[in-house]
C-alpha cells in the first residue's frame, strides 16, 4: 500500500471512491438477496462482484488498481478469521460430540477435492504446471498461496481458482447437499468448510451460526492438514509415475 | 451509545493483538500456516480457559456476519483471470465446477454415512 499522504488529491479521492463502489455494491447486493427471499444465486458476493466487475470494464478502470484502493477489505479479513473461534468455542461440546467421523471426513475432503479437479482437468488435457496449480483449490486463500510455492505452482492460477473455487461451492453447495437429503445445518456446514473455505464460511454463517461454527472448524482445519500433507504427498506420487 | 463504539473498539483490539500473535507464531512454526489461522487457535484456546466477555461475542458477530463483504475485492479476480488461465478454461473450468461439486457430494455423504445414528440431536 502507498502512503495516502503523498497521493495527488485526485487520486486520494478516486480511491475513496472505489471503496465507496465496494460498499454501495454490497448493500445493493444484499438488498436484492432479501427481495429474492436468500436465492442462492443472488448470494450478495455472487451480485456485487458482478456489478463491480461490470463498472470496472465498462469504465476500463484496473483490478488492481481496484485493489489497491481497498485494501482495508483484505486487511479486515484478518480479524475476522481470528473471529471465528468464537463460535467454534460456542459450539465446541457439538463439535467434540461428533469429532471421530469429523476428522476422517476431513482426511478423506484432503485427498478427494484434490483429486477430483486434478482427475477432471487432466481429462480435458490441462498441462501438468496447471495441475499442479489447481491441487491447493479448496484451501483458504494465503494457505494456499504457501502451498503453491512450496510445490511450485504458479501463484496467480492458484489464487484465481481458489476463489472461483470457493464461490461454486457456495452457491451451490447447500442446494446440492439438500438435494442429497443432507439437511443437518453441522453436516452441511462443516462440508462446506472443506470444500469451499471462508467464501463457504461466509455462506454457511447465512443458513445459521451452528452451520457456520462447524463451517469454521472445517476451514481451519483443511488449511492445516492440507498444508502438511499436500506436499509430501506430490513428492511421493512424483516417485511413483 | 459511546459504552457500544467502545465495546467494539475492545473487541477489535483483542482480535488483532491474537491476529499479531498468531502472525508472530506463524513466523517460527516450519509449516506455511497464516498468522490469523494461527490467532484463531489461539483465541480458542485462550476462551476454553477463560470464556469469552460480551463485547467479543459482540464483535466477533459483526465481524462474522460481513465475511462476505470482506472476501468482494478477492472475488472479484474471478471476472480478472490471469492469461495463463484463459488458455486452458475448459479444462480448469471443469475442474473448478465439475470437481467441486463431486468433492461437496462425496465429503458430504461420507460425513452423512459416518455420523449416521450419533448426528441425532
Amino acid at each position: 500500500m502507498t502512503d495516502p499522504l503523498s497521493n495527488e488529491p485526485m487520486e486520494l479521492l478516486f480511491s475513496a471512491g472505489l471503496v465507496a463502489l465496494t460498499l454501495c455494491a454490497y448493500c445493493a447486493g444484499l438488498w436484492a438477496f432479501q427481495k429474492a427471499r436468500h436465492f442462492s444465486l443472488l448470494h450478495p458476493l455472487v451480485s456485487s462482484c458482478l456489478l463491480i466487475a461490470v463498472l470496472l470494464y465498462s469504465f476500463d478502470i484496473d483490478y488492481s488498481r481496484y485493489q489497491r484502493a481497498n485494501s482495508v477489505f483484505y486487511w479486515l479479513l484478518g480479524p475476522a478469521t481470528v473471529a471465528l473461534a468464537i463460535p467454534l468455542n460456542r459450539e465446541f461440546k457439538r463439535i467434540r460430540a461428533l469429532i471421530q467421523p469429523l476428522l476422517l471426513t476431513l482426511l478423506f475432503g484432503a485427498i478427494v477435492s484434490p483429486l477430483c479437479a486434478v482427475t477432471l482437468a487432466y481429462l480435458f488435457g490441462a498441462e501438468p504446471l496447471t495441475l499442479l496449480s489447481l491441487t491447493p483449490k479448496s484451501v483458504t486463500t494465503p494457505i494456499a498461496l504457501g502451498i503453491a510455492r512450496e510445490i511450485g505452482a504458479l501463484g496467480e492460477l492458484t489464487a484465481g481458482v481458489v476463489i472461483f473455487t470457493g464461490v461454486v461451492g457456495a452457491i451451490v453447495g447447500p442446494a446440492l447437499l439438500g438435494m442429497l437429503g443432507i439437511k443437518d445445518e453441522r453436516l452441511q456446514g462443516f462440508t462446506l468448510g472443506i470444500n469451499a473455505h471462508g467464501v463457504g464460511t461466509a455462506r454457511a454463517f447465512d443458513i445459521g451460526p451452528l452451520c457456520g461454527a462447524f463451517s469454521s472448524l472445517a476451514l481451519g482445519l483443511t488449511g492445516v492438514l492440507t498444508a502438511l500433507t499436500l506436499p509430501t504427498l506430490l513428492v511421493y506420487l512424483e516417485k511413483i509415475l | 451509545m459511546m459504552n457500544n463504539a467502545l465495546d467494539y473498539l475492545k473487541g477489535l483490539s483483542v482480535l488483532v493483538v491474537f491476529q499479531l500473535l498468531g502472525e508472530g507464531l506463524a513466523q517460527v512454526l516450519p509449516i506455511a500456516v497464516p498468522g490469523p489461522v494461527l490467532g484463531m487457535v489461539l483465541l480458542f484456546f485462550t476462551l476454553r480457559q477463560l470464556g469469552p466477555p460480551d463485547w467479543l461475542v459482540k464483535t466477533a458477530g459483526r465481524l462474522i456476519g460481513l465475511l462476505s463483504l470482506f472476501f468482494i475485492p478477492a472475488g472479484l479476480g474471478i471476472f480478472f483471470l490471469p492469461e495463463s488461465m484463459q488458455q486452458q478454461w475448459p479444462a480448469i473450468l471443469a475442474a473448478i465446477v465439475g470437481g467441486t461439486l463431486l468433492s461437496i457430494a462425496l465429503t458430504g455423504l461420507t460425513l452423512k454415512a459416518l455420523t449416521r445414528g450419533i448426528a441425532e440431536e
